[in-house]
């Protein structure tokens, strides 16, 4: 075996004599100091390489903890922020990183790894239509480059938009409005960064500054109508609602009774009535909410009624709050008018020609709130009406039902080639025995299938197979807790009107009667009998 | 820089004409079509820089216009902007997806117009 | 047809003639109009197609026409040209596109406009659908707007 072969070798070969030479040690001298040469140059390499890679170590580190700064610097911002702000990838996921705000905003922890839109929209089938159109949009921000920034903006769906959050079993509601930017990792989208800004506060002062320019114009539309209708008349109204809210005050603990909340209903709708009637709308408004949470009333609900009650009081309340400010007003304005009168200037004699008068100036103000167009012809043929003060009420609410259910807007009486101005008439008049108040449209007259498929949703009516007629219908039309329209208005509409005209027909020992055609109008007729003849009857 | 004016109303070519006219856009740059058909035709013959659509034409529309050429590799990428009486938040959207750069809605006064364009002339 | 359906082509005639050419104007009270043949010489119909169907046509007579599109054009016609009576129909599909804009309850096609001239001209307005007339008076001579739309069944 030569050296050459010994070297080769990786072991070392088996126990077998071999010799050196000279040249043999020659060469493995100069193979020993190659390998030392070869040991060195790879020792400063290597030193050299470790030298590196400690500054690369070192480097690591510095960018690590620019790293960290950055990222403390990013959570310290994402913390602080006031807008909510986060990240969506390709499939509507939200990224772990998310401004604190958010949890504030939504009220919730649990936002990163949702989809945005179940996010927003949880419910899946009343949100359908939202759901989709946010969808899309994100789809259009991922994909579609090339259409400008203003027109992507121009599609948003999230610019002041109302969102409801569910939390704790109450529903809070939210406005809100997203700007959507897209994130670009060099070519390509790779997010979407959704900033939420809550509008909730704005819209809501901007509520409140309407609220406070309401009061100031109740002010003034309260001077304004004690100045037209008079002292005298308001005196009486202040009067009578004082002792429906004393009434209501007392018998708070009593309002189980369905009959009396019926009762109660009844005065507060005639109350929101006659406020109308005075343009007193602010007080209108209150009665109105009022109504409201008297029909909260659930007789299954305990804790709900209690605050229901609490509720009434405190509207009871503000509104006869509401009423002594105009009481204050009224006392003043008596104290000039009686001067005035002293002065003989002023006169406060012919109600009934107040009364036309108002009546008058009450359609032109609901038609024009309505939209519609309507006008009031007065035929008058008697000077005066016995009981004018109690039969105020029961033509009021037959107008008001004329004006609001009866005449058609303007467009839909063109369609029907109609004259595009609504009439209604007021025909006053006596005969032998009695003194009759027609008040005649010519609107679309009484739909009797809508009352007969209301009536029977409401179960006034059994569904039953028999026919019902006409006259049972309007009976019904006349009854408490119906209404011939689903719209709730302030005007009326919660059928508690005709209710009212039929209860003040009885008292007054009067009659009530209504004409319809379809189409073409409604006429009703009040009978009231003279007022010795009713004495007569009475004994 | 070659830019095809696309509508089918003559008048409505000339306004948008002489707006860029106006701006110093030299006249020798501009091509009109009256439909999309013959705007797709030119297309073809030539490498259009810009083009300004109508949405409402005969045979071919805007739309269709839009989403064919946005078929060719050669104007994957070419400004194509929809000027359009059509006003409705569906029809901006059905645009976008179509691929559209920017969508305009006329009646529009001319400064409005350059306004919103000239970005595309300057590139 | 309700009034929700009319307001849109009031807003867009408006905005049209009184915001865009700077056209002193005023609107009359819309009308039902029973002889909706009886327009003026020159009329741009468009068609509405989709979720429901109907007919917008704008009507005015040869010095209106003229004057407006000369107008919109910024170049002074004389005679009633080719190109006045395409200005005509451009005018009415500004005006159809602006509308669907707050037809909330649609979602419409409008057809190409059609210019009819002379005095013995018929319209096929939808059958038994009222035709609103609305119409104006202008510094530029009377014209109206005339809306025909199917309620949604």
């Amino acid at each position: 075996m030569t050296l050459n072969e010994v070297l080769s070798l990786h072991s070392p070969p088996a126990v077998k004599e071999y010799t050196l030479n000279h040249d043999d040690f020659k060469k493995l001298f100069w193979k020993y100091k190659g390998l030392l040469l070869d040991l060195q140059r790879n020792n400063v390499f290597w030193s050299a390489t470790n030298e590196n890679l400690k500054t690369a170590y070192e480097k690591l580190d510095i960018q690590e903890q620019e790293l960290e700064r950055a990222y403390n610097l990013n959570k310290k911002y994402l913390d602080n922020i006031t807008e909510g702000l986060l990240l969506i990838d390709k499939n509507l996921i939200i990224l772990d990183q998310y401004s604190k705000y958010m949890s504030r905003l939504f009220l919730t922890d649990k936002i990163k790894g949702c989809n945005i839109l179940d996010f927003l929209y949880p419910d899946k089938k009343v949100f359908q239509k939202e759901r989709k159109e946010l969808g899309k949009y994100i789809a259009i921000l991922f994909s579609k480059t090339l259409a400008s920034p203003e027109i992507i903006q121009e599609i948003n769906p999230m610019v002041d938009k109302t969102i409801f959050i569910k939390r704790n079993n109450k529903t809070i509601e939210k406005v809100v409005n997203a700007k959507f930017i897209r994130i670009y990792n060099k070519e390509v989208i790779e997010h979407i960064m959704i900033i939420f800004e809550d509008k909730t506060r704005e819209i809501h002062m901007k509520k409140q500054l309407e609220k406070e320019k309401s009061k100031y114009k109740a002010e003034i539309e309260s001077i304004l109508a004690i100045l037209r209708s008079g002292p005298d008349a308001f005196f009486d109204f202040i009067n009578e609602s004082s002792s429906i809210f004393e009434n209501i005050k007392q018998h708070i603990n009593e309002l189980e009774d369905i009959k009396l909340r019926n009762e109660f209903f009844r005065q507060i709708h005639s109350l929101k009535g006659t406020a109308k009637y005075f343009e007193l709308n602010h007080i209108a408004q209150l009665a109105h909410a009022l109504e409201d949470i008297f029909s909260e009333w659930d007789k299954e609900d305990t804790i709900k009624i209690k605050s229901i009650k609490e509720k009434i009081l405190k509207m009871v309340d503000h509104i006869w709050n509401e009423f002594r400010t105009i009481d204050k007003t009224n006392t003043r304005l008596l104290k000039f008018y009686e001067r005035a009168a002293l002065h003989g200037s002023c006169s406060r004699d012919g109600k009934l020609d107040n009364f036309i008068v108002s009546l008058k100036r009450m359609t032109e103000n609901l038609s024009k709130e309505q939209g519609k167009e309507i006008q009031l012809s007065i035929k008058k043929e008697i000077d005066k009406l016995p009981c004018l003060n109690k039969l105020k009420n029961p033509i009021i609410q037959i107008l008001r039902n004329a004006i609001y259910h009866g005449i058609e807007d303007s467009f839909e009486r063109l369609s029907l080639s109609k004259k595009q101005k609504g009439n209604i008439i007021l025909h006053l008049f006596k005969t032998d025995n009695d003194y009759v108040i027609e008040i005649s449209d010519d609107g679309r007259g009484i739909n009797f299938d809508t009352i007969q498929k209301k009536a029977m949703d409401k179960h006034l009516i059994r569904n039953c197979d028999k026919i019902i007629s006409k006259e049972e219908l309007i009976q019904i039309l006349f009854s408490p807790n119906f209404s011939s329209t689903d719209m709730v208005s302030q005007l009326s509409g919660r059928g508690y009107g005709l209710d009212i005209v039929k209860s003040s027909m009885c008292e007054l020992h009067g009659k009530v009667s209504v004409a319809t055609r379809e189409r073409k109008g409604t006429k009703f007729i009040l009978k009231i009998p003279e007022t010795g003849k009713v004495k007569k009857r009475v004994k | 820089m070659r830019i095809l004016i696309i509508d089918d109303s003559m008048v409505m070519r000339n306004i948008h004409k002489n707006i860029l006219l106006e701006n110093k856009i030299p006249e020798e740059s501009f091509l009109e079509a009256q439909d999309g058909t013959t705007a797709l035709m030119f297309a073809r013959k030539e490498p259009i820089d810009i083009f300004l659509v109508d949405w409402n034409m005969p045979g071919l529309d805007g739309l269709e216009l839009l989403k064919t050429l946005r078929g060719m590799e050669q104007y994957s990428s070419t400004p194509i902007i929809m000027i359009t009486s059509e006003a409705a938040k569906y029809n901006v959207m059905e645009a976008i997806e179509a691929g559209v750069t920017d969508y305009i809605v006329k009646p529009i006064k001319d400064r409005v117009l350059w306004e919103k364009i000239s970005k595309y002339f300057t590139k | 047809m309700k009034a929700v359906f009319i307001n849109p082509f009031l807003n867009a005639s408006i905005n049209l003639f009184k915001t865009f050419l700077d056209v002193k104007l005023t609107n009359k009270n819309p009308y039902i109009n029973k002889d909706a043949q009886n327009l003026h010489e020159i009329s741009a119909i468009i068609g509405l197609a989709g979720d429901t169907k109907g007919a917008v046509v704008l009507s005015f007579e040869r010095e209106t026409a003229i004057k407006m599109v000369s107008r919109f054009s910024k170049k002074n016609y004389f005679a009633l040209t080719r190109e006045v009576i395409d200005g005509v129909g451009e005018l009415v599909n500004i005006l159809a596109g602006n509308a669907k804009k707050d037809l909330l309850d649609f979602k419409l096609t409008i057809s190409l406009p059609g210019v009819i001239t002379g005095s013995k001209y018929k319209i096929n307005w939808p059958k038994d659908v009222p035709v609103i007339t609305i119409p104006f008076e202008s510094e530029l001579g009377d014209f109206t707007v005339n809306v025909s739309l199917k309620d949604k069944d």
